[in-house]
C-alpha cells in the first residue's frame, strides 16, 4: 500500500510536468499539488475528459497506438499509448491473470467473432480485452458468428474436446448471457469439471433486464457446469490493471491498481460500506495522465486487507452506474 | 384520427371533441372559473405540499391573480382565440406544460398538449386533480376543449395535429423547434417558439455592502432560488453575474456574498450530479479561458469562474457554477450578452436604467428584467411575446 502511494505520487508528479491539461486541472482545482499524503488526497480527473481532450504526456511521434472506448453514450474516449505503456499493460495483465488462473497456458473459448481481431492500429476496448486475455491461451477458439449469434456446432465440438482439461470460457457478460442463455433454444448443456468462466464488461444491460449476479451465475451453471465463474472489472482508460472477483464476490485491488469511493454529492471520500462514485488509481498509465480517474460507476468499498477470502488489498463491489439526472437543460426536450 | 401504431397515450380528454370545439373570447368566464377552481383544489390538497412548483402554479392561477392579468386586457374588444393550439412542452421544467396550456386557454383556444415523456410526480398529481375536477360542471366543459397526451419521438400524430391546428406553442432546443417546424401546417397558422435561453444577474456592490446580515441572507437566498432550481439548467436560471462597482467594493461584496451562498447552497442543490459539474469544470480548466476559483475546496458547494476580459459569454455552466465579472457601467452587460439572453435579475439597481440601455443600443435579446427571486415567475408574456394577444385574433369593426 505504501509503495503504491509512493509510485502513484511519482507518476502524478511526472504527468504534472509533462501534460499541460493535467497541470491546468491540478493548478486550478487541486491547489497546484499533484501528490497526496493518502490516496484520497491525490488529484483526479473525470473519465469524461478522455472524450473531450487528447490527454498525453508524450510527444506525438512516440504514440504507438490509440485505444478507443466502445462509446455507448455518444463520443468515444481516446487513450494515447506509447510502446512502453502498452507493454506494461500486457505485463500487468499477465501477472494478474496468472495469479487468478495459475501459471500454465490453457485453451480459451472466446465468445466473440474472429472478426474482432481484424487489423488496425486503433483498437476498441473490447478488442483490447480479447487481445489481452487471449494472449495467455494455449489455443483460441472463437465461437460467435459475425452477427454475434452463437456457432453452436463449433462450441459443441470444442467443449467436447476440452471436457476433461482446464479451459477458460471468456466473454462479455451480456454477450455470454444473450448467447448461452437467452438464445439457447435447444437447451443444450455442457459439463466442464475443470472449466472456468471469465466475464466482464459491466452489468448495465443485464441490470436493465433485472438479472442479478446470483441469477447470472446460477443460470450459467445450469447451461455450462464449470468449476468457477469469475467477473472482472476494468476500464479502457486503465487497461491492464483489472480487478478480479474473489470467492466472496468482491473485486480486489492489486499492486498495480487501487480505488477510492467518493460521495456522489460532495465528491469527498465515502466511508466503508457507503456506495459512491468509484475513483480508480493505477500505476500503469505513463503515456497519458490516467493514473487517477473519477468514473461514473457506483461502487462500495468494504474494507482493506481483511477480506475473508484471504486476498489482500481493498475489496469492493460495483453496484451500477450513476443514473442520468432527469432534469436536463432546455436543450433536451422530450418529443 | 389516431392510429394504433402511433403509441400515443391519452391522459385526459379526446381528440374528437377538441376537433369540433370552437374558440371563445379571451378570458372567457368558464376558463377563469375553471383555473381558479383548479387553483383551490391544488392548494387544498395535502399531497401537493411537497412540490413548490405545483404550489406556485396554483398561486399563479388563483382568482385574484387571473383578474389582475385580465385587467391588462380590459380595453380589448372582440378578441377571440385562434382555434386549436398544439403544445410541445419541454421536460426540464415539469409544469411548463400547465402554464403553456393555461395561457392558451385564457386566450380562448382549445388545446392539444403534449406532456414530457418523463413522468414527474407533480405532473401525475396535477393530472389526478384535473381528472377529479372534470367531474364537475366547470371541469367537464374544459374536458371538451383539452387533450393531454404523451407520445414518442417523431410520432406521426404530431404531423396530423400540426396540420389541423391553428397555432403551436413549441418549447425546446433549436433542434426540437426545427424538427417540429418541419411538420407542415396550414397556410394560415401561428408558431410561437420558446428556444433555449440563458439568464444573468446584476447586483450593485455598494447596495449589497450596505445591507445588514439578515437582508444579505435574504438577497442570497433569492439568488440561489433563481439559479439552482432545475439544477441551473432552466432558461431563466442566472448563470452569469455582473457586479457593478469599484474594485474594492467588488472584492468585499463578493467575499460576503459567496460565503453566505456557500452556506445556504446545500438546501438548494439536491441532485447527485456533482460528477457532471466536476467534469465540466475540469474541461474548463484545460481550456484556460477564464480563471476558476473554488470557493474553499473542490468539495464545497459552489464554484465561481471569473470571466476573462474581452470575452463574450460563450461558456455556460450548470449545477452551482457561476461565471462572474465586475463592471463599471450597465452598458458593459450588453457588450458581452447576445440574443440568447432571456432574463436579467437585479438587486440594488434601477431596472429602468437597464431598459434605457436596451432601448438606446437597440439590443436584440433580454426579454425580462425582474428582481432577485422572480426569475421563474411565469407570466403570459414570455420570451418577449404576449401569448394572449399572439394566440388570439381581433375583429375590426367599423
Amino acid at each position: 500500500m505504501k509503495t503504491f502511494l509512493k509510485d502513484v505520487n511519482e507518476l502524478s508528479k511526472f504527468h504534472y510536468g509533462k501534460c499541460k491539461d493535467f497541470r491546468d486541472i491540478v493548478d486550478q482545482l487541486f491547489d497546484g499539488t499533484p501528490t497526496g499524503r493518502s490516496l484520497e488526497e491525490l488529484p483526479f480527473i473525470p473519465v469524461s475528459l478522455f472524450k473531450e481532450v487528447e490527454l498525453k504526456s508524450i510527444e506525438s511521434k512516440e504514440i504507438y497506438r490509440e485505444l478507443r472506448s466502445s462509446g455507448t453514450q455518444g463520443r468515444q474516449s481516446r487513450v494515447i499509448l506509447s510502446k512502453e505503456n502498452s507493454v506494461n499493460q500486457t505485463r500487468a495483465l499477465k501477472s494478474l491473470f496468472q495469479k487468478q488462473f495459475g501459471h500454465g497456458r490453457y485453451p480459451m473459448v472466446i465468445f466473440e467473432s474472429k472478426n474482432i481481431l481484424s487489423r488496425g492500429t486503433n483498437i476498441s476496448a473490447r478488442k483490447a480485452a480479447v487481445l489481452g486475455f487471449s494472449s495467455f491461451a494455449s489455443e483460441r477458439t472463437f465461437v460467435l458468428n459475425d452477427d454475434l449469434s452463437i456457432d453452436w456446432s463449433t462450441l459443441k465440438k470444442c467443449l467436447d474436446t476440452y471436457r476433461n482439461q482446464k479451459v477458460i470460457l471468456f466473454g462479455f457478460t451480456f454477450i455470454l448471457w444473450s448467447s448461452l442463455i437467452a438464445d439457447n433454444n435447444h437447451e443444450l448443456t455442457f459439463d466442464l469439471p475443470f472449466g472456468e468462466i471469465l466475464h466482464g464488461g459491466g452489468w448495465k444491460k443485464l441490470e436493465s433486464l433485472k438479472i442479478t449476479k446470483k441469477q447470472f451465475k446460477e443460470k450459467m451453471q445450469r447451461v455450462v457446469k464449470v468449476r468457477a465463474i469469475t467477473d472482472y472489472y476494468g476500464m479502457a482508460e486503465q487497461a491492464g490493471g483489472v480487478f478480479f472477483e474473489c470467492k466472496e464476490g468482491f473485486f480486489h485491488t492489486s499492486g498495480f491498481s487501487n480505488i477510492v469511493v467518493r460521495d456522489p454529492y460532495s465528491l469527498s471520500p465515502a466511508p466503508c460500506g457507503k456506495p459512491g462514485l468509484l475513483q480508480l488509481l493505477s500505476v500503469l498509465p505513463i503515456s497519458y495522465p490516467g493514473h487517477s480517474i473519477l468514473t461514473q460507476d457506483i461502487g462500495t468499498l468494504y474494507g482493506e486487507d481483511d477480506c475473508s477470502c484471504g486476498l489482500k488489498g481493498r475489496y469492493f463491489t460495483v453496484d451500477g452506474r450513476l443514473p442520468k439526472a432527469q432534469v436536463r437543460g432546455c436543450s433536451d426536450v422530450g418529443i | 384520427m389516431l392510429e394504433s401504431n402511433d403509441l400515443t397515450e391519452i391522459l385526459f380528454g379526446n381528440f374528437e371533441t377538441v376537433h369540433i370545439s370552437k374558440p371563445v373570447e379571451i378570458f372567457d368566464k368558464s376558463v377563469l372559473e375553471y383555473l381558479s377552481e383548479l387553483s383551490s383544489l391544488i392548494r387544498n390538497s395535502t399531497d401537493t405540499r411537497l412540490f413548490p412548483d405545483l404550489l406556485s402554479f396554483a398561486f399563479w392561477c388563483r382568482e385574484k391573480n387571473l383578474n389582475l392579468i385580465r385587467q391588462k386586457y380590459e380595453n380589448e374588444q372582440n378578441r377571440l382565440g385562434l382555434g386549436t393550439v398544439l403544445h410541445i412542452t419541454p421536460r426540464n421544467v415539469p409544469l411548463n406544460f400547465a402554464f403553456s396550456w393555461a395561457f392558451s386557454a385564457l386566450a380562448g383556444n382549445s388545446n392539444l398538449v403534449k406532456l414530457p415523456s418523463v413522468q414527474f410526480p407533480q405532473v401525475e398529481l396535477l393530472l389526478q386533480l384535473i381528472l377529479k375536477l372534470s367531474q364537475s360542471e366547470v371541469g367537464n366543459k374544459i374536458l371538451e376543449t383539452t387533450v393531454f397526451f404523451r407520445t414518442g419521438h417523431s410520432s406521426k400524430i404530431l404531423n396530423k395535429l400540426s396540420a389541423s391546428s391553428e397555432a403551436r406553442m413549441i418549447w425546446g432546443s433549436d433542434e426540437t423547434i426545427k424538427e417540429i417546424k418541419r411538420l407542415s401546417t396550414p397556410i394560415k397558422h401561428v408558431d410561437l417558439t420558446f428556444s433555449s435561453r440563458f439568464s444573468a444577474a446584476v447586483l450593485s456592490c455598494v447596495q449589497f455592502i450596505k445591507a445588514d446580515l439578515k437582508m444579505k441572507e435574504l438577497i442570497v437566498r433569492r439568488f440561489l432560488q433563481d439559479s439552482l432550481t432545475f439544477g441551473q439548467r432552466g432558461c431563466s436560471s442566472p448563470r452569469v453575474i455582473y457586479w457593478i462597482g469599484e474594485l474594492g467594493e467588488y472584492g468585499k461584496s463578493r467575499h460576503d456574498f459567496w460565503r453566505i451562498a456557500n452556506n445556504l447552497a446545500p438546501g438548494f442543490l439536491q441532485l447527485p450530479d456533482s460528477f457532471e459539474r466536476f467534469s465540466n469544470i475540469a474541461l474548463a480548466s484545460t481550456q484556460n479561458k477564464h480563471s476558476i476559483e473554488l470557493l474553499g475546496s473542490l468539495y464545497n458547494n459552489l464554484i465561481t469562474v471569473e470571466k476573462a476580459d474581452g470575452h463574450k459569454i460563450d461558456q455556460l455552466f450548470t449545477l452551482g457554477t457561476f461565471l462572474e465579472t465586475r463592471i463599471d457601467c450597465l452598458e458593459e452587460i450588453f457588450e458581452t450578452l447576445d440574443n440568447k439572453a432571456q432574463t436579467i435579475t437585479y438587486f440594488g439597481i434601477n431596472p429602468d436604467s437597464l431598459i434605457q440601455w436596451i432601448k438606446k443600443i437597440g439590443f436584440i435579446g433580454v426579454d425580462r428584467v425582474v428582481p432577485f427571486g422572480a426569475a421563474f415567475d411565469m407570466t403570459p408574456t414570455w420570451d418577449g411575446c404576449d401569448t394572449i394577444r399572439a394566440l388570439s385574433r381581433v375583429i375590426e369593426v367599423r
